[in-house]
């Protein structure tokens, strides 16, 4: 934006236009407002969760995890486990680490039994065929957070960025 | 040193303080306003009222989160009036900053004709300033109006022409 930009007025008024002021407030507008819509977009993508862009999922045989790798602080997110042509029972176990910065609010389907051994929660689930496990949980710390979950003897490396 | 800075950080974040919060919120709240311009909120329409609401709505969750106790909403109330005053203060002692955060008025009309840059650049149009010469002096059109300036709060003030 130039300085012709403006059109320059000699008024009697008692006025401070700041009008140098007001050149830099439209060129901060108008970033301003691009990222606003950035960051709608974003969000819209699923940068902040709840998105493509945040949708993760590892495959180890025929089990299949899902989790969200971007998510929010105190917000609920979804883990699932999806298995097919499950023979045996299923045992999930998480790191006591990965739980004391995620709180656990609720399972579906609820676990036949939970057993704390060596360092870890162990969920065990009875059931054969196909299995949908999901743990609803709400992370409780911001930043990077690691842990890798065991199931059945396969083992998935997760990890989620928690915004503010 | 540099471990207590880490431990005060990260107990601040980690459990997301109210003061915190009420940091966060202001400042965000006042630049998204800031950046969408004076004229946002200059005039409120139905719908405008409605958005409102439900922006207030929404920082409400985020500033309280899921602690709804009573000393809770006193940290929240200080913390705002608080911010609200240190920067009047912050206003007061810097131009600077006075300008930064409200604005400067900006002559928009000038014996009675229309400075058009000036109007689009602030989102302002000749019926805006056509309606607050007929609310504010009954004026019929825009060659009675001398001069026309947007105010630091986004209102229109009309100068009659003078006969």
């Amino acid at each position: 934006m130039t300085k012709k930009a403006f059109e320059i007025v000699k008024t009697d008024l008692e006025i401070q236009e700041h009008l140098d002021a007001h050149k830099t407030g439209f060129i901060v507008q108008k970033f301003g407002i691009v990222f606003i819509i950035g960051l709608v977009v974003a969000a819209a993508l699923g940068v902040f969760g709840d998105g493509i862009l945040s949708k993760r999922s590892d495959a180890k045989g025929d089990i299949l995890l899902e989790y969200e790798r971007f998510y929010r602080h105190e917000a609920r997110m979804e883990l699932s486990f999806v298995m097919v042509n499950v023979a045996n029972d299923a045992e999930i176990s998480f790191p006591n680490q990965y739980l004391k910065d995620v709180r656990v609010e609720s399972i579906i389907p609820e676990p036949n039994s939970t057993r704390i051994e060596r360092d870890k929660v162990h969920y065990s689930f009875e059931g054969k065929g196909n299995m949908r496990i999901t743990f609803y949980m709400v992370p409780r710390k911001m930043g990077t957070l690691n842990g890798s979950i065991d199931l059945n003897g396969h083992s998935f490396s997760l990890s989620h960025f928690i915004f503010p | 040193m540099v471990i207590h800075f880490h431990y005060l950080t990260s107990f601040f974040l980690k459990n997301m303080n109210p003061v915190v919060r009420g940091l966060a919120v202001y400042l965000f709240v006042f630049i998204v306003f800031r950046i969408m311009g004076k004229r946002t909120l200059a005039e409120i329409t139905t719908f405008d009222a409605i958005l409102l609401l439900i922006i207030s709505e929404t920082t409400t969750d985020a500033l309280i989160g899921e602690d709804y106790s009573l000393m809770a909403c006193f940290i929240m109330v200080c913390t705002l009036v608080g911010t609200d005053y240190i920067f009047s203060k912050i206003k007061e002692h810097s131009q600077w900053f006075h300008i930064a955060s409200e604005g400067a008025p900006l002559v928009i009309v000038e014996n009675g004709k229309p400075l058009k840059k000036r109007m689009k650049k602030s989102r302002v149009d000749e019926q805006d300033v056509l309606e607050a010469a007929r609310s504010l002096h009954g004026l019929e059109r825009m060659n009675q109006v001398k001069y026309a300036v947007l105010e630091r709060d986004g209102s229109i003030s009309v100068i009659p022409e003078t006969r």
